[in-house]
Protein backbone atom coordinates (compact mmCIF):
# COMPACT_ATOMS: atom_id res chain seq x y z
CA UNK A 1 0.00 0.00 0.00
CA UNK A 2 1.24 3.47 -0.93
CA UNK A 3 2.94 5.06 2.06
CA UNK A 4 1.47 8.51 1.57
CA UNK A 5 -2.02 7.05 1.33
CA UNK A 6 -1.36 5.04 4.46
CA UNK A 7 -0.38 8.15 6.40
CA UNK A 8 -3.54 9.91 5.20
CA UNK A 9 -5.53 7.00 6.63
CA UNK A 10 -3.59 7.25 9.89
CA UNK A 11 -4.25 11.00 10.09
CA UNK A 12 -7.97 10.64 9.41
CA UNK A 13 -8.42 7.89 11.99
CA UNK A 14 -6.29 9.75 14.56
CA UNK A 15 -8.45 12.84 14.09
CA UNK A 16 -11.64 10.78 14.39
CA UNK A 17 -10.51 9.37 17.76
CA UNK A 18 -10.25 12.81 19.37
CA UNK A 19 -13.42 14.16 17.78
CA UNK A 20 -15.32 11.13 19.10
CA UNK A 21 -13.84 11.48 22.58
CA UNK A 22 -14.80 15.15 22.83
CA UNK A 23 -18.16 14.60 21.18
CA UNK A 24 -18.89 11.96 23.78
CA UNK A 25 -19.50 14.73 26.29
CA UNK A 26 -22.20 16.15 24.01
CA UNK A 27 -23.78 12.82 23.22
CA UNK A 28 -24.10 11.90 26.92
CA UNK A 29 -24.09 15.36 28.53
CA UNK A 30 -27.82 15.98 28.06
CA UNK A 31 -28.52 12.85 30.12
CA UNK A 32 -25.86 13.02 32.84
CA UNK A 33 -24.46 16.56 32.81
CA UNK A 34 -20.95 17.42 31.67
CA UNK A 35 -19.14 16.73 34.89
CA UNK A 36 -15.77 15.61 36.14
CA UNK A 37 -17.21 12.10 36.26
CA UNK A 38 -18.42 12.09 32.66
CA UNK A 39 -15.05 13.29 31.41
CA UNK A 40 -13.30 10.67 33.54
CA UNK A 41 -15.55 7.97 32.07
CA UNK A 42 -14.98 9.15 28.50
CA UNK A 43 -11.21 9.41 28.85
CA UNK A 44 -11.03 6.01 30.55
CA UNK A 45 -13.15 4.38 27.85
CA UNK A 46 -11.12 6.00 25.07
CA UNK A 47 -7.80 4.84 26.52
CA UNK A 48 -9.10 1.33 27.25
CA UNK A 49 -10.52 1.03 23.74
CA UNK A 50 -7.28 2.22 22.17
CA UNK A 51 -5.29 -0.23 24.28
CA UNK A 52 -7.48 -3.09 23.06
CA UNK A 53 -7.27 -1.80 19.50
CA UNK A 54 -3.47 -1.62 19.63
CA UNK A 55 -3.24 -5.20 20.89
CA UNK A 56 -5.73 -6.59 18.39
CA UNK A 57 -4.40 -4.50 15.50
CA UNK A 58 -0.88 -5.74 16.10
CA UNK A 59 -2.01 -9.35 15.99
CA UNK A 60 -4.22 -8.92 12.92
CA UNK A 61 -1.48 -7.05 11.09
CA UNK A 62 0.97 -9.87 11.78
CA UNK A 63 -1.43 -12.49 10.44
CA UNK A 64 -3.07 -10.67 7.51
CA UNK A 65 -1.26 -7.42 6.61
CA UNK A 66 -3.48 -5.91 3.92
CA UNK A 67 -5.07 -2.58 3.24
CA UNK A 68 -8.32 -4.36 2.46
CA UNK A 69 -8.54 -5.73 6.00
CA UNK A 70 -7.74 -2.33 7.42
CA UNK A 71 -10.55 -0.83 5.36
CA UNK A 72 -13.03 -3.25 6.93
CA UNK A 73 -12.17 -2.03 10.44
CA UNK A 74 -12.53 1.60 9.34
CA UNK A 75 -15.83 1.00 7.56
CA UNK A 76 -17.32 -0.79 10.58
CA UNK A 77 -16.19 2.09 12.81
CA UNK A 78 -17.88 4.51 10.39
CA UNK A 79 -21.10 2.50 10.47
CA UNK A 80 -21.06 2.48 14.27
CA UNK A 81 -20.59 6.25 14.40
CA UNK A 82 -23.51 6.71 12.00
CA UNK A 83 -25.64 4.57 14.28
CA UNK A 84 -24.78 6.51 17.47
CA UNK A 85 -27.76 8.90 17.28
CA UNK A 86 -30.06 5.87 17.05
CA UNK A 87 -28.28 3.90 19.78
CA UNK A 88 -27.92 6.52 22.47
CA UNK A 89 -31.50 6.76 23.74
CA UNK A 90 -32.02 2.99 24.18
CA UNK A 91 -28.55 2.64 25.72
CA UNK A 92 -29.10 5.51 28.16
CA UNK A 93 -32.49 4.10 29.17
CA UNK A 94 -31.11 0.58 29.58
CA UNK A 95 -28.32 1.89 31.81
CA UNK A 96 -30.71 4.01 33.83
CA UNK A 97 -30.88 1.73 36.85
CA UNK A 98 -27.14 1.71 37.49
CA UNK A 99 -26.90 5.00 39.36
CA UNK A 100 -25.34 8.13 37.85
CA UNK A 101 -21.72 7.02 37.79
CA UNK A 102 -22.41 3.43 36.71
CA UNK A 103 -24.88 4.52 34.05
CA UNK A 104 -22.58 7.07 32.42
CA UNK A 105 -19.67 4.63 32.46
CA UNK A 106 -21.71 1.80 30.92
CA UNK A 107 -23.27 4.13 28.33
CA UNK A 108 -19.81 5.43 27.40
CA UNK A 109 -18.50 1.86 27.05
CA UNK A 110 -21.39 0.60 24.93
CA UNK A 111 -21.52 3.61 22.64
CA UNK A 112 -17.86 4.50 22.21
CA UNK A 113 -15.68 1.48 22.99
CA UNK A 114 -16.37 -0.44 19.73
CA UNK A 115 -15.54 2.33 17.21
CA UNK A 116 -12.56 3.57 19.24
CA UNK A 117 -11.14 0.05 19.57
CA UNK A 118 -11.45 -0.41 15.81
CA UNK A 119 -9.65 2.90 15.26
CA UNK A 120 -6.98 1.73 17.69
CA UNK A 121 -6.14 -1.09 15.29
CA UNK A 122 -5.09 1.39 12.60
CA UNK A 123 -1.73 2.35 14.15
CA UNK A 124 -0.14 -1.10 14.42
CA UNK A 125 -1.68 -2.08 11.11
CA UNK A 126 -0.19 0.97 9.43
CA UNK A 127 3.23 0.29 10.97
CA UNK A 128 3.17 -3.25 9.63
CA UNK A 129 2.05 -2.16 6.15
CA UNK A 130 4.53 0.70 5.90
CA UNK A 131 7.56 -1.26 7.14
CA UNK A 132 9.40 -3.03 4.38
CA UNK A 133 12.42 -3.99 6.45
CA UNK A 134 12.92 -4.62 10.15
CA UNK A 135 15.45 -1.76 10.28
CA UNK A 136 12.66 0.64 9.29
CA UNK A 137 10.25 -0.31 12.03
CA UNK A 138 11.48 2.23 14.57
CA UNK A 139 11.27 5.16 12.17
CA UNK A 140 7.97 4.09 10.64
CA UNK A 141 6.29 3.56 14.00
CA UNK A 142 7.57 6.94 15.16
CA UNK A 143 6.14 8.58 12.03
CA UNK A 144 2.80 6.79 12.44
CA UNK A 145 2.46 7.88 16.07
CA UNK A 146 3.50 11.44 15.19
CA UNK A 147 1.06 11.79 12.29
CA UNK A 148 -1.79 10.25 14.28
CA UNK A 149 -1.14 12.43 17.32
CA UNK A 150 -0.75 15.62 15.28
CA UNK A 151 -4.05 14.90 13.53
CA UNK A 152 -5.60 14.39 16.97
CA UNK A 153 -4.25 17.76 18.11
CA UNK A 154 -5.77 19.54 15.11
CA UNK A 155 -9.04 17.67 15.59
CA UNK A 156 -9.20 18.49 19.30
CA UNK A 157 -8.85 22.21 18.66
CA UNK A 158 -11.22 22.20 15.70
CA UNK A 159 -13.88 20.18 17.50
CA UNK A 160 -14.24 22.45 20.49
CA UNK A 161 -13.62 25.76 18.79
CA UNK A 162 -15.42 25.27 15.48
CA UNK A 163 -17.07 21.97 14.68
CA UNK A 164 -19.48 21.49 17.60
CA UNK A 165 -20.67 25.12 17.66
CA UNK A 166 -21.09 25.25 13.88
CA UNK A 167 -22.33 21.77 12.99
CA UNK A 168 -23.93 20.48 16.16
CA UNK A 169 -23.69 16.90 17.36
CA UNK A 170 -25.69 14.97 14.79
CA UNK A 171 -24.11 16.51 11.70
CA UNK A 172 -20.65 16.18 13.19
CA UNK A 173 -21.21 12.47 13.79
CA UNK A 174 -22.13 12.12 10.12
CA UNK A 175 -18.98 14.03 9.13
CA UNK A 176 -16.84 11.68 11.24
CA UNK A 177 -18.53 8.64 9.73
CA UNK A 178 -17.99 9.97 6.23
CA UNK A 179 -14.35 10.67 7.07
CA UNK A 180 -13.92 7.08 8.18
CA UNK A 181 -15.51 5.78 4.97
CA UNK A 182 -13.08 7.94 2.98
CA UNK A 183 -10.21 6.48 5.02
CA UNK A 184 -11.58 3.00 4.41
CA UNK A 185 -11.77 3.67 0.68
CA UNK A 186 -8.17 4.90 0.61
CA UNK A 187 -7.05 1.77 2.47
CA UNK A 188 -9.11 -0.42 0.14
CA UNK A 189 -7.71 1.22 -3.01
CA UNK A 190 -4.53 -0.84 -2.74
CA UNK A 191 -6.57 -3.92 -3.47
CA UNK A 192 -8.55 -2.42 -6.31
CA UNK A 193 -10.30 0.79 -7.27
CA UNK A 194 -13.70 -0.86 -7.59
CA UNK A 195 -13.83 -1.81 -3.92
CA UNK A 196 -12.74 1.68 -2.92
CA UNK A 197 -15.44 3.25 -5.06
CA UNK A 198 -18.07 0.96 -3.57
CA UNK A 199 -17.00 2.01 -0.07
CA UNK A 200 -17.09 5.69 -1.03
CA UNK A 201 -20.52 5.46 -2.65
CA UNK A 202 -21.90 3.39 0.23
CA UNK A 203 -20.49 5.80 2.80
CA UNK A 204 -21.80 8.85 0.98
CA UNK A 205 -25.22 7.21 0.57
CA UNK A 206 -25.47 6.27 4.23
CA UNK A 207 -24.29 9.71 5.31
CA UNK A 208 -26.85 11.37 3.04
CA UNK A 209 -29.56 9.09 4.43
CA UNK A 210 -28.52 9.96 7.97
CA UNK A 211 -28.66 13.68 7.18
CA UNK A 212 -31.97 13.32 5.39
CA UNK A 213 -33.50 11.48 8.34
CA UNK A 214 -36.17 13.86 9.54
CA UNK A 215 -35.05 15.51 12.75
CA UNK A 216 -38.31 16.98 13.86
CA UNK A 217 -38.31 18.57 17.24
CA UNK A 218 -41.54 18.38 19.18
CA UNK A 219 -43.64 21.52 18.76
CA UNK A 220 -43.03 22.41 22.41
CA UNK A 221 -39.30 22.73 21.76
CA UNK A 222 -38.68 26.30 20.60
CA UNK A 223 -34.93 26.10 20.15
CA UNK A 224 -32.17 23.56 20.34
CA UNK A 225 -28.50 24.36 19.90
CA UNK A 226 -25.03 23.14 20.74
CA UNK A 227 -22.86 25.91 22.09
CA UNK A 228 -19.17 25.58 23.01
CA UNK A 229 -20.28 25.11 26.62
CA UNK A 230 -23.49 23.11 26.66
CA UNK A 231 -26.44 21.65 24.85
CA UNK A 232 -29.01 24.44 25.07
CA UNK A 233 -32.75 23.89 24.71
CA UNK A 234 -35.74 26.16 25.13
CA UNK A 235 -39.20 24.65 25.51
CA UNK A 236 -42.72 25.47 26.62
CA UNK A 237 -44.52 23.05 28.88
CA UNK A 238 -47.72 23.49 30.86
CA UNK A 239 -47.71 27.26 30.70
CA UNK A 240 -44.05 27.64 31.61
CA UNK A 241 -41.00 28.35 29.48
CA UNK A 242 -37.83 26.46 30.35
CA UNK A 243 -34.18 27.05 29.50
CA UNK A 244 -32.34 23.75 29.81
CA UNK A 245 -28.56 23.40 29.79
CA UNK A 246 -27.34 19.85 29.26
CA UNK A 247 -30.76 18.59 30.26
CA UNK A 248 -31.09 20.40 33.58
CA UNK A 249 -33.28 23.37 34.36
CA UNK A 250 -31.60 26.75 34.26
CA UNK A 251 -34.51 29.15 33.95
CA UNK A 252 -38.27 28.84 34.33
CA UNK A 253 -40.70 31.66 33.59
CA UNK A 254 -44.42 32.05 33.10
CA UNK A 255 -44.74 31.50 29.34
CA UNK A 256 -47.29 34.29 29.00
CA UNK A 257 -46.01 37.01 31.31
CA UNK A 258 -42.32 36.00 31.37
CA UNK A 259 -42.25 36.53 35.14
CA UNK A 260 -39.88 34.15 36.97
CA UNK A 261 -41.18 30.83 38.28
CA UNK A 262 -38.15 30.06 40.42
CA UNK A 263 -38.35 31.09 44.05
CA UNK A 264 -34.63 31.74 44.27
CA UNK A 265 -34.91 34.78 42.01
CA UNK A 266 -37.18 36.43 44.56
CA UNK A 267 -35.07 35.27 47.48
CA UNK A 268 -32.10 36.96 45.83
CA UNK A 269 -34.19 40.06 45.17
CA UNK A 270 -34.29 40.52 48.97
CA UNK A 271 -30.70 41.77 48.70
CA UNK A 272 -32.06 44.83 46.91
CA UNK A 273 -34.26 45.54 49.94
CA UNK A 274 -31.11 46.12 51.99
CA UNK A 275 -30.58 49.34 50.04
CA UNK A 276 -32.73 52.46 50.36
CA UNK A 277 -32.89 53.15 46.63
CA UNK A 278 -31.64 51.92 43.31
CA UNK A 279 -28.20 50.45 43.05
CA UNK A 280 -25.86 48.69 40.74
CA UNK A 281 -25.86 44.90 40.28
CA UNK A 282 -23.20 42.68 38.79
CA UNK A 283 -24.81 39.38 37.83
CA UNK A 284 -22.41 36.53 37.14
CA UNK A 285 -24.42 34.06 35.06
CA UNK A 286 -27.21 35.44 32.90
CA UNK A 287 -29.20 32.30 32.10
CA UNK A 288 -32.61 33.26 30.76
CA UNK A 289 -32.31 36.71 32.30
CA UNK A 290 -34.99 36.36 35.02
CA UNK A 291 -32.84 37.96 37.71
CA UNK A 292 -31.80 40.77 35.40
CA UNK A 293 -35.38 41.64 34.62
CA UNK A 294 -36.43 41.62 38.30
CA UNK A 295 -33.65 44.00 39.32
CA UNK A 296 -34.03 46.15 36.19
CA UNK A 297 -37.73 46.61 36.91
CA UNK A 298 -36.74 47.98 40.32
CA UNK A 299 -34.58 50.55 38.55
CA UNK A 300 -31.25 48.88 39.24
CA UNK A 301 -28.44 49.26 36.73
CA UNK A 302 -27.31 45.77 35.80
CA UNK A 303 -24.15 44.38 34.24
CA UNK A 304 -24.63 40.70 33.42
CA UNK A 305 -21.67 38.45 32.63
CA UNK A 306 -22.41 35.26 30.71
CA UNK A 307 -19.74 32.94 29.36
CA UNK A 308 -21.98 31.40 26.71
CA UNK A 309 -23.14 33.73 23.95
CA UNK A 310 -25.70 31.14 22.84
CA UNK A 311 -27.37 31.40 26.24
CA UNK A 312 -27.35 35.20 25.95
CA UNK A 313 -28.96 34.93 22.55
CA UNK A 314 -31.62 32.55 23.86
CA UNK A 315 -32.36 35.01 26.68
CA UNK A 316 -32.85 37.78 24.14
CA UNK A 317 -34.77 35.72 21.63
CA UNK A 318 -36.98 33.60 23.86
CA UNK A 319 -37.05 35.19 27.34
CA UNK A 320 -37.66 38.84 26.47
CA UNK A 321 -34.33 40.11 27.72
CA UNK A 322 -33.86 43.53 26.18
CA UNK A 323 -30.76 45.72 26.03
CA UNK A 324 -32.30 48.27 28.40
CA UNK A 325 -32.51 45.57 31.08
CA UNK A 326 -28.77 45.04 31.31
CA UNK A 327 -25.38 45.54 29.78
CA UNK A 328 -24.51 41.97 28.81
CA UNK A 329 -20.85 40.97 28.73
CA UNK A 330 -19.72 37.69 27.21
CA UNK A 331 -16.86 36.60 29.44
CA UNK A 332 -15.79 34.23 32.20
CA UNK A 333 -16.97 35.56 35.56
CA UNK A 334 -13.59 35.56 37.28
CA UNK A 335 -11.87 36.98 34.25
CA UNK A 336 -14.38 39.83 34.30
CA UNK A 337 -13.97 40.37 38.05
CA UNK A 338 -10.22 40.74 37.59
CA UNK A 339 -10.59 42.98 34.54
CA UNK A 340 -13.28 45.41 35.57
CA UNK A 341 -12.70 48.57 37.57
CA UNK A 342 -16.39 49.15 38.26
CA UNK A 343 -17.88 48.86 41.75
CA UNK A 344 -21.26 47.36 42.56
CA UNK A 345 -23.74 47.34 45.43
CA UNK A 346 -24.49 43.68 44.80
CA UNK A 347 -22.37 41.00 43.15
CA UNK A 348 -24.55 37.96 42.49
CA UNK A 349 -23.00 34.57 41.69
CA UNK A 350 -25.75 32.87 39.68
CA UNK A 351 -23.56 30.64 37.55
CA UNK A 352 -23.89 27.45 39.54
CA UNK A 353 -25.78 25.22 37.13
CA UNK A 354 -27.28 22.04 38.47
CA UNK A 355 -25.66 20.06 35.67
CA UNK A 356 -22.20 21.21 36.64
CA UNK A 357 -20.78 23.62 39.20
CA UNK A 358 -17.91 25.78 37.93
CA UNK A 359 -15.60 25.01 40.84
CA UNK A 360 -13.50 28.15 40.29
CA UNK A 361 -16.53 30.28 41.21
CA UNK A 362 -17.10 28.81 44.69
CA UNK A 363 -13.72 29.44 46.23
CA UNK A 364 -12.43 31.91 48.75
CA UNK A 365 -10.29 33.48 46.03
CA UNK A 366 -13.30 34.00 43.73
CA UNK A 367 -15.32 35.58 46.53
CA UNK A 368 -12.36 37.81 47.44
CA UNK A 369 -12.18 39.04 43.85
CA UNK A 370 -15.91 39.78 44.00
CA UNK A 371 -15.55 41.55 47.35
CA UNK A 372 -12.92 43.82 45.83
CA UNK A 373 -15.58 45.03 43.40
CA UNK A 374 -18.19 45.71 46.10
CA UNK A 375 -18.94 49.27 47.17
CA UNK A 376 -18.82 49.95 50.94
CA UNK A 377 -21.82 48.18 52.49
CA UNK A 378 -22.18 46.00 49.41
CA UNK A 379 -23.66 42.52 49.43
CA UNK A 380 -22.40 39.35 47.81
CA UNK A 381 -25.15 36.93 46.80
CA UNK A 382 -24.67 33.29 45.84
CA UNK A 383 -27.40 31.02 44.51
CA UNK A 384 -26.70 27.32 44.83
CA UNK A 385 -28.90 24.35 44.05
CA UNK A 386 -28.95 21.85 46.91
CA UNK A 387 -30.76 18.80 48.16
CA UNK A 388 -32.26 20.30 51.31
CA UNK A 389 -31.45 23.30 53.43
CA UNK A 390 -28.65 21.50 55.24
CA UNK A 391 -26.84 20.34 52.13
CA UNK A 392 -23.07 20.12 52.73
CA UNK A 393 -22.50 22.31 49.70
CA UNK A 394 -24.47 25.17 51.27
CA UNK A 395 -22.50 24.69 54.50
CA UNK A 396 -19.22 24.82 52.60
CA UNK A 397 -20.12 27.97 50.65
CA UNK A 398 -21.29 29.69 53.84
CA UNK A 399 -18.04 28.72 55.59
CA UNK A 400 -16.09 30.06 52.63
CA UNK A 401 -17.95 33.38 52.70
CA UNK A 402 -17.60 33.66 56.46
CA UNK A 403 -13.84 33.70 56.01
CA UNK A 404 -14.08 37.20 54.52
CA UNK A 405 -17.49 38.64 55.46
CA UNK A 406 -18.82 39.58 58.90
CA UNK A 407 -22.45 38.63 58.20
CA UNK A 408 -23.64 35.59 56.26
CA UNK A 409 -27.26 34.43 55.99
CA UNK A 410 -28.74 31.50 54.06
CA UNK A 411 -32.23 31.82 52.56
CA UNK A 412 -33.84 28.48 51.68
CA UNK A 413 -36.44 28.07 48.95
CA UNK A 414 -37.24 24.35 48.92
CA UNK A 415 -40.18 22.87 50.76
CA UNK A 416 -40.10 20.48 52.55
CA UNK A 417 -36.65 21.34 53.94
CA UNK A 418 -35.07 18.12 52.69
CA UNK A 419 -36.22 18.58 49.08
CA UNK A 420 -34.28 19.66 46.03
CA UNK A 421 -34.25 23.44 45.72
CA UNK A 422 -32.07 26.48 45.96
CA UNK A 423 -30.35 28.15 48.85
CA UNK A 424 -29.57 31.81 48.34
CA UNK A 425 -26.69 33.03 50.49
CA UNK A 426 -26.19 36.70 51.36
CA UNK A 427 -22.84 37.94 52.68
CA UNK A 428 -21.82 41.42 53.73
CA UNK A 429 -19.79 43.39 56.23
CA UNK A 430 -22.96 45.23 57.22
CA UNK A 431 -25.96 43.88 59.13
CA UNK A 432 -28.33 41.90 56.89
CA UNK A 433 -31.84 42.89 57.96
CA UNK A 434 -34.73 43.07 55.53
CA UNK A 435 -37.60 45.20 56.80
CA UNK A 436 -40.68 43.05 57.36
CA UNK A 437 -42.92 45.54 55.59
CA UNK A 438 -40.93 45.25 52.37
CA UNK A 439 -41.65 41.54 52.03
CA UNK A 440 -45.09 42.21 50.60
CA UNK A 441 -48.63 41.19 51.50
CA UNK A 442 -49.47 37.62 50.40
CA UNK A 443 -53.21 38.18 50.77
CA UNK A 444 -53.15 41.47 48.92
CA UNK A 445 -51.27 39.80 46.06
CA UNK A 446 -53.78 36.96 45.62
CA UNK A 447 -55.34 38.41 42.50
CA UNK A 448 -52.05 38.45 40.59
CA UNK A 449 -50.67 34.94 40.33
CA UNK A 450 -47.12 36.07 39.48
CA UNK A 451 -47.03 38.66 42.26
CA UNK A 452 -48.47 36.19 44.74
CA UNK A 453 -45.73 33.69 43.87
CA UNK A 454 -43.15 36.45 44.31
CA UNK A 455 -44.41 37.56 47.70
CA UNK A 456 -44.79 34.02 49.02
CA UNK A 457 -41.26 33.19 47.84
CA UNK A 458 -39.84 36.26 49.59
CA UNK A 459 -41.65 35.51 52.84
CA UNK A 460 -40.62 31.86 52.81
CA UNK A 461 -36.98 32.64 52.15
CA UNK A 462 -36.63 35.40 54.74
CA UNK A 463 -38.70 33.83 57.51
CA UNK A 464 -36.71 30.59 57.27
CA UNK A 465 -33.28 32.22 57.13
CA UNK A 466 -30.52 30.39 58.93
CA UNK A 467 -26.76 30.27 59.24
CA UNK A 468 -25.16 26.91 58.44
CA UNK A 469 -22.37 26.26 60.93
CA UNK A 470 -20.49 23.20 59.76
CA UNK A 471 -18.53 23.58 56.58
CA UNK A 472 -14.98 23.74 55.39
CA UNK A 473 -13.60 26.66 53.42
CA UNK A 474 -13.29 25.97 49.69
CA UNK A 475 -10.21 27.33 47.93
CA UNK A 476 -8.72 27.21 44.45
CA UNK A 477 -6.37 24.59 45.88
CA UNK A 478 -8.88 22.45 47.82
CA UNK A 479 -12.33 22.18 46.32
CA UNK A 480 -14.15 18.83 46.29
CA UNK A 481 -17.49 20.41 45.35
CA UNK A 482 -17.82 18.08 42.35
CA UNK A 483 -18.32 15.18 44.76
CA UNK A 484 -21.43 16.84 46.14
CA UNK A 485 -22.79 18.32 42.92
CA UNK A 486 -23.06 14.85 41.42
CA UNK A 487 -25.84 13.98 43.87
CA UNK A 488 -27.52 17.34 43.29
CA UNK A 489 -27.25 16.89 39.54
CA UNK A 490 -28.86 13.46 39.81
CA UNK A 491 -31.69 14.80 42.00
CA UNK A 492 -32.27 17.68 39.58
CA UNK A 493 -32.53 15.30 36.65
CA UNK A 494 -35.07 13.18 38.51
CA UNK A 495 -37.08 16.30 39.31
CA UNK A 496 -36.87 17.54 35.71
CA UNK A 497 -38.09 14.17 34.43
CA UNK A 498 -41.08 14.41 36.74
CA UNK A 499 -41.94 17.88 35.43
CA UNK A 500 -41.10 17.55 31.74
CA UNK A 501 -41.71 14.48 29.54
CA UNK A 502 -38.64 12.58 28.37
CA UNK A 503 -39.58 13.24 24.76
CA UNK A 504 -38.95 16.96 25.28
CA UNK A 505 -35.75 16.74 27.28
CA UNK A 506 -33.37 15.33 24.69
CA UNK A 507 -33.42 13.63 21.30
CA UNK B 1 -10.23 52.06 11.80
CA UNK B 2 -9.94 55.08 14.10
CA UNK B 3 -9.12 54.33 17.73
CA UNK B 4 -12.10 54.36 20.10
CA UNK B 5 -12.86 57.75 21.57
CA UNK B 6 -15.12 56.55 24.40
CA UNK B 7 -15.62 53.38 26.43
CA UNK B 8 -17.23 50.33 24.85
CA UNK B 9 -20.18 50.37 27.27
CA UNK B 10 -21.05 53.95 26.29
CA UNK B 11 -20.80 53.15 22.60
CA UNK B 12 -23.02 50.10 23.11
CA UNK B 13 -25.62 52.14 24.94
CA UNK B 14 -25.61 54.77 22.19
CA UNK B 15 -25.89 52.41 19.24
CA UNK B 16 -27.92 49.48 20.57
CA UNK B 17 -31.33 51.02 19.76
CA UNK B 18 -30.44 51.45 16.08
CA UNK B 19 -29.01 47.91 15.93
CA UNK B 20 -32.08 46.45 17.61
CA UNK B 21 -34.28 48.25 15.09
CA UNK B 22 -32.92 45.99 12.35
CA UNK B 23 -35.17 42.94 11.81
CA UNK B 24 -33.28 39.81 12.85
CA UNK B 25 -31.12 41.43 15.53
CA UNK B 26 -32.08 39.93 18.90
CA UNK B 27 -29.54 41.47 21.24
CA UNK B 28 -26.16 43.04 21.80
CA UNK B 29 -23.38 42.35 24.26
CA UNK B 30 -19.81 43.24 25.05
CA UNK B 31 -17.54 40.47 23.89
CA UNK B 32 -14.14 39.81 22.42
CA UNK B 33 -12.81 39.16 18.93
CA UNK B 34 -10.94 35.88 18.37
CA UNK B 35 -7.69 37.81 18.87
CA UNK B 36 -8.87 39.06 22.28
CA UNK B 37 -9.78 42.64 21.34
CA UNK B 38 -12.96 43.89 23.02
CA UNK B 39 -15.83 44.24 20.58
CA UNK B 40 -19.54 44.82 20.15
CA UNK B 41 -21.31 41.48 19.76
CA UNK B 42 -24.47 41.63 17.70
CA UNK B 43 -26.61 38.55 18.27
CA UNK B 44 -28.79 37.66 15.32
CA UNK B 45 -31.58 35.15 14.86
CA UNK B 46 -30.26 34.17 11.44
CA UNK B 47 -27.09 35.49 9.89
CA UNK B 48 -28.21 36.28 6.33
CA UNK B 49 -26.12 38.17 3.75
CA UNK B 50 -28.81 40.88 3.70
CA UNK B 51 -28.61 41.39 7.46
CA UNK B 52 -24.81 41.30 7.52
CA UNK B 53 -24.75 43.96 4.81
CA UNK B 54 -26.83 46.26 7.00
CA UNK B 55 -24.70 45.85 10.10
CA UNK B 56 -21.64 48.05 10.62
CA UNK B 57 -18.16 46.55 10.76
CA UNK B 58 -17.16 48.88 13.54
CA UNK B 59 -18.77 51.38 15.87
CA UNK B 60 -16.77 54.42 16.91
CA UNK B 61 -13.54 52.47 16.65
CA UNK B 62 -14.78 49.29 18.31
CA UNK B 63 -14.99 46.22 16.06
CA UNK B 64 -18.40 44.58 15.56
CA UNK B 65 -18.82 40.83 15.64
CA UNK B 66 -22.00 39.23 14.32
CA UNK B 67 -22.92 35.94 15.91
CA UNK B 68 -25.40 33.22 15.27
CA UNK B 69 -23.80 30.85 17.74
CA UNK B 70 -24.63 27.25 17.18
CA UNK B 71 -27.35 26.04 14.91
CA UNK B 72 -30.72 26.76 16.42
CA UNK B 73 -33.25 24.33 15.12
CA UNK B 74 -36.29 26.22 16.13
CA UNK B 75 -39.68 27.65 15.54
CA UNK B 76 -39.68 31.39 15.04
CA UNK B 77 -39.34 33.59 18.08
CA UNK B 78 -42.59 33.62 19.99
CA UNK B 79 -41.65 36.13 22.63
CA UNK B 80 -41.90 39.29 20.54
Amino acid sequence: MNRFALFVVVALSGAAVLVLEILGSRVLGPYYGVSLFLWSALIAVTLAALACGYALGGRWATRVPSGARLSVALAIAGLWVLALPLLRVPVVHAAGGLGPRGAMLVAAIVLFFPPLALLGTVGPYAIRLASRRVEEVGRVSGDVFAVSTLASVVAAVATGFVLIPVLGVTKLLVVIALTLFVAAAIARASAGVAGALILLVAGAGLAAAALARPHRLPAAVLADADSPYAHVRVLDWKGQRFLLLDGTTQTVVNAETFEPRQAYVYAAELAADLFPGRGRLLLLGLGGGSTVRVFAHRGWKVDAVEIDSTVARMAAQFFRLRPFHANVVIDDARDYLRRTSATYDIVFFDAYGSGALPFHLVTREAFAEAKARLAPGGVLVANVETVGWRDPLAHAIVATLKADFREVVALPTSEPPNALGNVVILASDRPIEVPEESLGDPVGALEDDDEHYRVISRHHAWENRYVPEHGRVLTDDWNPSALRTEAINFADRKWTKRVIPDSLLAD
Amino acid sequence: MAPPSRPLAEVMAAHTPELMALPGVVGTAESRMPDGRPCVLVMVAKSTPELRAKLPRELEGWPVRIEETGEIRAMPDTSQ
